[in-house]
């Protein structure tokens, strides 16, 4: 049976920046946004001003109201937030990364697999068009045997608001890695069709956002200096998969680089590549048809808006009463590499995943 | 309640197999551990059987259901996991009625069951506790008082106490041992602590490299190791191994030689090559063997390092050309050493020469090319009386 969407009772728990891009969205969708609940007051009176439905500081009641919750507040809070809506049975499309520690990801999933409501977790970059394309061509075989993804989510400085919750390891349970690492890892994995993975090796820095003379153009969000700053801006780790695939990965917020969003996906019979900042795809291959010859082709599609596919992805989830819980064993796995990456970086050695 | 049975079932991942072609039968009501080392398939067998992991071949049935491809929450199984994963902001009766308030029981029947399980958990009056206002042991009683308001047919539970100091990891095992008693429930239990594994069990299957070795009572596998990986498995310190070879009358090991009818042991001809297996304890100081009825010939040793446990003295021994070495090697497989275990009021050094009898009822032969147990005791095959008396004074 099929809902219409415009019968699925929808509220947002997080009312900050993220909170009001997905409501933005949700406009165009034509969901219903019944109301928003965040625990500050002028986050509250803002949604409200805006949107005209109603807010609480208290999400039970919120969750009184609707069938289906958008969670976008700091990493930490998640657990609460998602569970208490997985009690009710609610569904759920829950901002990544799935919590802020390995353990509070478990019990979401746990909880997860236990309601009947949907849950999906927030990887807009998989419905990016140029995703799209390079995994319709591996699901054909254009690419061969995929044996090795180069992951980059760099910034040159990028480091969201010091002193925010995104740079305090106890709300958001690191920096760059779990912000922007989040993604490139479910990407890398999602484009190998999640491979269980043996073992990670990776290094975690501070290097920037702890000086008191932090260098930088733009900042997303205020700037408290570097007292509010414990967590790493930049990683690189190399990623094995069981059956020996790899992944290289490279993150930052912050490094004396120029900035990319690049993945290469690399196969036996060709290799894709994209950059997500500017949407190029391209794709290389050999041939010994005539002369020996390399082959680069360029791919031109249209740049679309993720979030706003990842949302109709989720409704028409709901709509159709899917209750998967696919992309949140997918976002745990996520998270046991994150762990790992961190774990590496502390005791200095390669981590096997389920050690 | 329910039997649980795991009909060949293999497990691959890419080109590991975790579990290889494994049945087992267990029992309704049956308390039994799987053990093994890290790697072994303890865990993957466990998740086989909740439905966490889907068995690459074969089937699971739990009750008369085949459930190979059910869900977890369809299987009628409740699941306590080592780390204690109650939700940090609910108190102890949220925690423990979440299942119940998902599966839409209404609130009398979740009261009733939730105070029920808190009384046999022993957590009375701290339904509104929090997670963070209680002891580990606490949060482990949660833990499993979530899984009993559940009513399941099977506990699942991997290696719940591993988390806990020594001193409540003890404790609690007598409360699991209870908790079965009066439930009755079937319950499979993963540890990789033996002591946990020999005081709970009703049977212990042991596990390597994917399979499974031997299902039996914690003291079949302890007295009658179904081969060399059993026997240096169950029990601690490891039980002693000497490779020998079949002779005449006897086995023939580098520093001694045990009297043997090999004609009465199947699978030994003269000429085969054994291994001769002997736990610390069924070694004697053969001044003190008065007790053993059935001692083999003296061997002349050295001891080497003294460690005192309390209750028991484990003693390093060195036999023949060993005698003037250092401790390298692992005592338990080298042919020049030994440990033996005796009693905390035995008068004995370090750097003393003295003889020692092994009790010939507790001595075991394995076969050295495949490893399997060919006899455990050798006292009642013809000709294995002893050569000489162990009740000649010493010295």
């Amino acid at each position: 049976m099929t809902t219409p969407r415009t019968d699925i009772r929808t509220g947002i728990v997080g009312l900050g920046n993220i909170g009001r891009y997905h409501a933005e969205r949700l406009r165009d969708l034509d969901v219903s946004l019944i109301g928003g609940m965040d625990v500050a007051a002028e986050a509250r009176t803002r949604f409200a001003r805006r949107y005209d439905v109603d807010v609480y500081d208290d999400h039970h009641e919120l969750y009184d109201a609707v069938d289906a919750v958008i969670i976008t507040t700091p990493n930490k809070y998640h657990e609460e937030y998602a569970v208490d809506a997985f009690d009710r049975d609610l569904n759920v499309l829950l901002e990544k990364p799935l919590a802020h520690s390995l353990e509070s990801a478990e019990r979401i999933a746990s909880a997860a697999t236990e309601s009947d409501g949907y849950c999906m977790v927030g990887f807009n970059n998989r419905f990016a068009n140029t995703v799209q394309i390079v995994n319709n061509r591996i699901e054909q075989g254009a690419l061969g045997d995929v044996s090795h993804v180069e992951a980059n989510y760099v910034r040159r400085r990028g480091i969201p608001g010091r002193g925010s919750w995104f740079t305090r390891r106890k709300i958001a349970g690191g920096g760059a890695l779990i912000d922007l690492g989040v993604h490139a890892i479910d990407l890398a994995l999602y484009l190998l069709d999640y491979p269980t993975v043996a073992e990670v090796n990776g290094v975690a820095r501070g290097e920037f956002g702890s000086r008191e003379e932090y260098a930088y153009l733009d900042m997303w969000g205020d700037d408290a200096g570097p007292a509010g700053f414990d967590v790493d801006d930049s990683a690189s780790a190399f990623i094995r998969t069981a059956d020996d695939r790899t992944i290289s990965l490279e993150v930052a917020w912050a490094t004396n680089r120029p900035e990319n969003n690049e993945f290469v996906i690399r196969g036996t019979e060709s290799a894709a590549m994209f950059d997500l900042l500017d949407g190029n795809l391209s794709v290389h291959s050999a041939s010994k048809v005539g002369p020996d010859h390399l082959e680069d082709t360029s791919i031109e599609t249209h740049q679309n808006d993720t979030h706003s596919e990842e949302q109709r992805a989720f409704f028409d989830a709901v709509a159709t009463g899917k209750s998967s819980t696919a992309s949140v064993e997918q976002a745990l796995a996520v998270q046991r590499v994150i762990d790992a990456i961190y774990r590496s970086s502390d005791e200095g050695r390669t981590i096997e995943i389920g050690e | 309640m329910a039997r649980v049975q795991l009909e060949h079932v293999t497990k691959r991942y890419e080109d590991v197999i975790a579990v290889d072609d494994m049945n087992l039968d267990i029992e309704d009501g049956e308390f039994v551990c799987l053990v093994g080392p890290s790697g072994c398939g303890k865990s993957t067998t466990m998740e086989t059987i909740a439905g966490l992991t889907r068995p690459s071949d074969g089937n699971v049935y739990i009750g008369d259901r085949d459930v190979t491809n059910l869900a977890p929450k369809d299987r009628g199984v409740a699941m306590v996991f080592q780390n204690i994963a109650l939700f940090p902001h609910m108190d102890v009766f949220d925690n423990v009625s979440f299942g119940l308030r998902l599966r839409k029981y209404d609130d009398e029947e979740i009261e009733r069951r939730v105070e029920q399980a808190a009384d046999i958990v022993q957590l009375e009056g701290m339904l509104e506790r929090m997670p963070d206002e209680m002891s580990g042991g606490q949060r482990q009683r949660v833990a499993i008082a979530r899984a009993i308001v559940r009513n399941p047919d099977v506990f699942l539970m991997d290696e719940p106490l591993a988390n806990l100091d020594a001193k409540l990891r003890v404790h609690m095992r007598t409360e699991l041992q209870r908790l079965h008693r009066e439930l009755g429930t079937t319950i499979v239990y993963v540890t990789h602590d033996q002591a946990e594994a020999m005081t709970m069990s009703d049977r212990i299957a042991v596990l390597n490299a994917g399979k499974l070795q031997q299902i039996d009572p914690p003291l079949v596998c302890y007295n009658e190791p179904a081969n060399l990986f059993v026997a240096g498995f169950i029990g601690s310190p490891s039980m002693n191994f000497v490779q020998g070879e079949v002779v005449d009358g006897g086995l023939e090991t580098k520093n001694f030689d045990v009297e043997l009818d090999h004609a009465a042991v199947p699978g030994a001809g003269t000429g085969d090559t054994a291994t001769l297996g002997v736990r610390p304890e069924d070694i004697h100081l053969a001044r003190k063997a008065d007790a053993v009825t059935h001692p083999t010939s003296r061997i002349e040793v050295t001891t080497d390092v003294l460690e005192p446990m309390g209750d028991e003295i484990f003693v390093y021994l060195m036999l023949g050309e060993g005698a003037e070495r250092t401790m390298e090697e692992d005592p338990m497989e080298s042919p020049d050493q030994l440990l033996m275990s005796v009693t905390p009021d035995t008068d004995i050094r370090e750097g003393e020469t003295v003889d020692v009898v092994l009790d010939r009822s507790n001595v075991h032969l394995f076969d050295a090319a495949n490893g399997n147990a060919l006899v455990h005791g050798i006292v009642d095959l013809p000709g294995s009386e002893p050569g000489t008396t162990p009740t000649e004074a010493e010295d």
